[in-house]
Formats: C-alpha cells, structure tokens, sequence
C-alpha cells in the first residue's frame, strides 16, 4: 500500500533530516537493533522463519485436531503445522508473497481459523502510512497451505486511517466472520467538524469459502479504539460479540452482540455486558475474552479499572435476559493481565499473565460450577524476560496455553484438569 | 555515475535513520527512574508515559506542547512505553507536538512489565499514566489525559514550591 511517489519525498525528509544530525551525534547513539528473541538460532540477519523467532504466533486446531500456527517474521505471515502438539514444527510456509508492513503487538495479532473442510483462513491487520492507519487484510488456502490465494482487503472505506483489531470466526456453516475496529464515522465527524467518541466496531461476511467477502456492515458506534474484540458461534450459529465500549461520560466497559448474516446496527447504546463504571481518557490496550457454555450461557473475562472491580474479572452473562448473573474477581493484583476464558467438559478456565517483580507466571484458576465458586490460582509456566500474551485453546476437551517468550520460544503447555 | 553514487551513499544513509532517531531519547532501563529523580533533588517535576498507539496519549502530548514554555527547566519528563523498534514514529510524534527537545526516554529491552513494576507496582500499565512530583519527590499518579487546567494548576504550585525551596 506504500506508493512509489513517497519513496522520493522520504528520500529529500531523510536527507534533510541528516543534515540537521551532527557526525558527533551519529556516531555516539548508534546501537544495535532490537532483537525479537533471546534464542540463539534467532539471533543474525538471515534468520529462518519459524514459531520461536517468529512474532505474536498465534495458533488453532483444525477439524482433525492438528496444530498450526500463524506467525509474522519480516513482513510475512507464515504458517505452519505440528504433529506433536508443538514438539517440532513442519517448514513454514508464507502466506502474503508480497511483503506487506503487519500489525503484531499483542492486541493486533494475525488470527488463525478453519472452515468445515480445513479450508485456512487468515486475517491480519496491514499496516498503512499514517499514524494508527491500518486495513483488513484475509488469505485462504484449500489445500492445506501448499498455496495460499492473493490476500484480499476486507474493509471497504479505503481512506488512510484506523482499520485495525481484526477478529475472525467461522459458524458451522462455514461462513467467516471478520469484525474490526474502524475509524470511518470518526473521520466523518472529524470533517463535519463534530466530536464523535471512540472508535466503531465494524463486521463482513464470506459466504463462499473466503473468495470474496461481503459488503461491510456498522455493529455500533463508539467502541474504544485499542482493544481486541472477542467473537464466538452460538449454537444458533449467532456470533456472540464483545468490545470494550466507550459508555456516555468516557465510561470504558464492554458492550456484547449477537451478529447474524444481516444484523442492524445498534441504535442506541449497545447492551452491557459489564457495568465496572471504569471512567477513563485513555487506552487500556486490553481486549475481553468470551467462551460459550452448555445452554449458550457466555462465560466472559476483562480487564478493568473501574468503580466497582479493578483487576481481572469473570463474569458469566445470559443473553436471553440480557443480565450479567455472576461476577468474580480473578486477580486485582495491579502485574494481572492478558485474561483468557475456556470451557473444557464442563468446567470454566480463566488464564492470565501476572509479574512479581522478577518473572511473568501465567496463572490458572478453574470453576466446576458454572462461574459460581472458583479453584486458587495455579501458576502454570513462567519466563525471566519479555513475553507474548498467552493464548488458552481447546483441542475438544483438552485444554492448552500458547505462549511465546523471549527465553524459551514457542510454547504449547497442557492445561491439566486434574492439577484442580 | 555521481549521480549514481549519491542516490547510494543516501540509501545507505537513510538505512542508519532509524538509529539516528532513536539518539533523541535516552533509554528507560532498570536504574532510570532513580536517575531521573536524583537530578531533581528537591525539585518538583512532573513525569509523563504514552505510547504512540493511544489516541489520548497524542491529544495530551499535544496540550503539553502548548504549556511547554511555561514548565520550569527539567520540570518535565517524558517516557515512550514504546519498543525501540518504533522510535522512529515515537520521535515524529514529539517533533509534531514540539516536545523532541524535552527530556526524553524511551522503553528499553523487550521486558516491559519489569520497567513498569520498578516506576510503580501499583500502576495496571494504561496510558496516558503521569506522575505529579513535589519537591519532597511525593508523587500522585493519574491515568488518562491530562486537563489543560490541571495541568495549569500544577505548573503554578511546582513554581510556588520552587520559590520555596530557593528562599
């Protein structure tokens, strides 16, 4: 999406720009480049790709229970398989083949999902010249990713601005769903010169295999403009949505949806899903998480700071009644982050990252009663240097934790029910 | 040819560009914020984080580029919780709001738990976050963006606390 015609301009900013730099300058600040990994086969200039070098690897099963793994390394996506449940890993293979700049901090981080056939779908965020500019971009391959199709660009506004925090789920009649957070109305009002708060949260449909996608459709107005959204298939094949939402009076909890092929936008407020009253001008960079349970009960986890919980909270909230019924707090020590929520043969999981001054842990608490009471937590794995988020994925009714760390690399650790 | 070579040496120049960038800011480590507060011994200051991927850490930094004739020298500090990888984009944004010649750190290292565990155990890491500093080096933490008021409010109590402490 860069045009060649800025290549020139760059060029005259970049010199001027040297001009005004003392030699002196120059040469005493030159440091080395940042490295992505501690590892040393993922140290020097002609580093392979794979999911321990690689970026934000992301992961998921497909219908036959295999693992695979989307990651970013050099301005490709690269996707790759185990038959060990991440002991090795096949040779990854690329899937954009033209380079393109791509989103990987924690919260905007390519998406990995299958449809019926194991057809692959991937989206990502690409990354556009401007400040907070970004669009939607989606590849598929039908064959087991021998060959990925070109990526296509799901948002139709192509304007320089924020498309970004894509989130990707297939129903079981394999339709993809792609929402994402979309600064269109924002420019809108900008340029009418009224105020408009937040961001919106925006959503497109596939209905044939992810060859074309549909035009894009408004969820809501005023959603924050930096967390993950979480989406999930009912069993009504409904996705269950939800976002951290800007409430009147820049009150930042999260509104929840049910998307169909055709869902209206939301008129009014969208329905709340939690009420923390966390008042606050800023980004918590922090996305919920959401699993369906037995008879469609949403079992959601957060981030907050609000009034009435700071920390990680669980809450488990009925769409029929639209009443959010139960609420725990997980962990309100200030280092607790990156919250994960999971259903594994009728238990709930939450999964967390927490630091105590020296390691990042991830922590484990489980409930065997719907959300009611709760296990202690269980500190499952932990690292001595920088880390990814973590990641809780069922395999049926195993139950795993995909974290990348600078130390150790790419990790798949077992979330063993008996250890609660 | 010349031509030639001079469209090389400048490639290879503006490969060096980030790197240059990156010279404008310090590198927030372990030890930083002693450091910070050590040179301001006595002096209230008032310490700031954003990063370039929030909107309200632009606004704020934008309000701060207004007042910022009206700071006391070193009364001002601001930290990019930012990878170096983005220094360069940290950098642009300073130069827009007229803050690149304010002091300037920048997250160093790949371990940004620990560098915001060490400035304040007790801070969930959103941003904007800033610290008000008395000249005792008591500090109030608020999250979110400043209001230009309070900001106001501040500059003129870390002046009248100067005055108290130079008498």
């Amino acid at each position: 999406m860069i045009s060649k015609s800025s290549t020139a301009t760059k060029w005259l900013t970049g010199l001027a720009l040297l001009l005004t730099l003392s030699a002196v300058q120059a040469a005493k600040h030159k440091h080395k480049a940042p490295t992505h990994s501690l590892l040393e086969a993922c140290q020097g200039a002609s580093v392979l790709p794979s999911p321990n070098c690689g970026l934000t690897p992301t992961p998921a099963f497909d219908k036959d229970g295999k693992l695979w793994l989307v990651f970013v390394q050099n301005n490709h996506l690269y996707v790759t398989h185990s038959d060990d449940l991440g002991s090795t890993f096949a040779p990854p293979i690329a899937v954009n083949r033209v380079p393109e700049a791509i989103y990987h901090d924690g919260e905007n981080r390519p998406k990995l999902a299958f449809g019926p056939q194991n057809e692959i779908y991937i989206s990502w965020s690409q990354k556009a010249p401007g400040r907070f500019s970004g669009h939607i971009r989606f590849a598929r391959s039908l064959d087991g990713a021998k060959h990925f199709d070109d990526p296509l660009t799901v948002n139709d506004d192509l304007a320089p601005i924020s498309h970004r925090f894509d989130s990707m789920a297939v129903d079981s009649q394999g339709r993809i769903y792609i929402s994402w957070v979309d600064k269109r109305d924002l420019a809108a009002a900008k340029k009418a010169g009224q105020d408009y708060a937040g961001a919106a949260i925006y959503y497109a449909l596939s209905e044939n295999q992810g060859k074309s996608f549909a035009f894009n459709r408004k969820v809501a107005d005023h959603s924050c403009e930096c967390c993950r959204i979480a989406m999930m298939p009912d069993s009504n094949d409904q996705m269950v949505t939800l976002w951290r939402h800007v409430y009147p009076g820049n009150i930042r909890d999260h509104a929840i949806i049910r998307l169909g092929i055709d869902t209206p936008p939301v008129k009014d407020q969208p329905i709340r899903a939690t009420d923390d009253g966390w008042m606050i001008e800023g980004c918590p960079h922090h996305g919920p998480d959401l699993a369906l349970g037995s008879k469609d009960k949403i079992h959601m986890t957060w981030f907050t700071q609000g009034e009435k919980n700071r920390g990680i909270v669980y809450g488990r909230f009925d769409m029929s009644n639209q009443t959010l019924e139960i609420q725990h707090a997980i962990d309100t020590s200030s280092s607790a982050s990156r919250p994960q929520v999971a259903v594994a043969s009728g238990r709930i999981y939450t999964l967390w990252k927490s630091f105590n001054g020296t390691v990042s842990e991830l922590q484990v608490k489980s409930s065997n009663d719907e959300g009611a009471s709760w296990s202690a937590p269980h500190a499952l794995a932990k690292t001595a240097d920088g880390s990814d988020f973590p990641i809780l994925i069922n395999r049926g009714n195993d139950l795993f934790a995909s974290w990348h760390t600078r130390t150790e690399g790419y990790r798949l650790i077992p979330v063993s029910v008996d250890a609660h | 040819m010349l031509i030639n070579n001079f469209r090389k040496s400048c490639l290879l120049l503006l490969l060096c560009l980030p790197g240059l960038a990156a010279a404008e800011f310090r590198s927030f480590s372990n030890n930083s914020l002693d450091e910070i507060t050590a040179v301001r011994n006595g002096q209230p200051f008032l310490l700031v984080l954003w990063s370039i991927d929030c909107p309200p850490c632009l606004k704020e930094l934008e309000q701060i580029g207004q007042l910022r004739a009206q700071f006391s020298p070193n009364s001002l500090v601001l930290i990019s919780a930012d990878n170096m990888a983005y220094a360069d984009e940290a950098q642009q944004v300073l130069i827009r709001y007229g803050l690149d010649d304010a002091e300037n750190w920048l997250f160093s290292g790949n371990f940004p738990e620990r560098l915001r565990y060490q400035i304040d155990p007790n801070w969930y890491g959103e941003l904007p976050r800033a610290y008000f500093y008395d000249a005792n080096h008591d500090r109030v933490g608020k999250s979110g963006a400043l209001d230009v008021a309070l900001i106001h409010q501040w500059i003129a109590a870390a002046k009248q606390m100067e005055k108290g402490t130079t008498q």
